[in-house]
């Protein structure tokens, strides 16, 4: 059965929700928030990335590889 | 191409003994049978069909009554779990609650006084641990830990030699776990990467 899902992409967090009986209904996620930050971090030493609420912990100290905001960069030359 | 098949299926045809042309006739005979019951039951046939739809249907409405009848129950046994763990978990706060109000309304001017007042501190945040003992709360304190960005954030960086980089140099405000979900990362201040400059990033 094919189901009917939105996702909204923030500047600072997301959201996703999938249609339940006429009503939405917002997806957790694995850390069990409603929304999860949009952030990305890439990690140097251990070749791994982070995103959500782990990206946004580190962000102070790794901010050269830490994305934020990015829907603001989107389009830019 | 289908002219030639056909002529070929003629020509067996015509080789076919009499014998073989009897039951074909039969079986003509055969699919005949049924096609006259068939029209003959049209009217039957219609009324059943129908009378199957409409208990179809009315199994469907009954369904989609029962299903909604269930959401509407999920949703209030959700509710309703919360505020009983809720209430679970306060009834076991409130014994502490009272040995903290008991500590504020002692007096503290004398050494003796104060010391009574922080033994009664001590033990009222024994009961504190022993109910996150026994709720499974795990407290997280990672000091001189690596830095975990599952658990820990970084509120600020620091140099210090003594520590490796990407470990902890303090730990500002300890964490909280609830078995695998983390209620409250512990707040840290992090050794700064070396050589930060030089990286091509």
């Amino acid at each position: 059965m094919s189901r009917v899902i939105g996702i909204d992409l923030g500047t600072t967090n997301s959201c996703v929700a999938v249609m339940d009986g006429g009503q939405a209904k917002v997806i957790e996620n694995t850390e069990g928030d409603r929304t999860t930050p949009s952030v990305v971090a890439y990690l140097k030493d251990e070749d791994r990335t982070l995103v959500g609420q782990p990206a946004k912990r580190q962000a102070v100290s790794n901010p050269e590889n830490t994305l934020f905001s990015i829907k603001r960069l989107i389009g830019r030359k | 191409m289908f002219k030639i098949v056909d002529k070929d299926k003629m020509k067996n045809r015509s080789n076919k003994d009499d014998a073989d042309q009897s039951v074909d006739h039969q079986d003509v005979e055969k699919q005949e049978t049924p096609e006259d019951q068939s029209e003959l039951s049209v009217d039957e046939q219609l009324a059943k069909s129908q009378e199957e739809a409409s208990k179809n249907w009315d199994k469907v409405l009954r369904l989609q009554a029962e299903i909604e009848n269930l959401r509407k129950r999920t949703l209030r046994d959700v509710e309703n779990a919360s505020r009983g763990s809720i209430e679970r978990v306060m009834m076991e706060m409130l014994p502490i609650l009272d040995s903290f109000e008991l500590g504020l309304d002692l007096k503290t001017e004398t050494i003796d006084e104060y010391k009574t007042f922080k033994e009664g501190q001590e033990a009222s945040m024994m009961l504190m641990n022993s109910l996150f003992n026994k709720l499974s709360i795990e407290t997280i304190d990672p000091s001189e830990m690596r830095y975990d960005p599952g658990l820990h954030e970084v509120i600020s960086t620091q140099e210090d030699d003594s520590v490796e980089p990407g470990y902890i140099i303090k730990v500002i405000q300890k964490g909280y776990r609830l078995k695998e979900r983390l209620l409250r990362p512990a707040r840290v201040i992090v050794r700064a990467e070396k050589n930060k400059k030089d990286s091509p990033t």
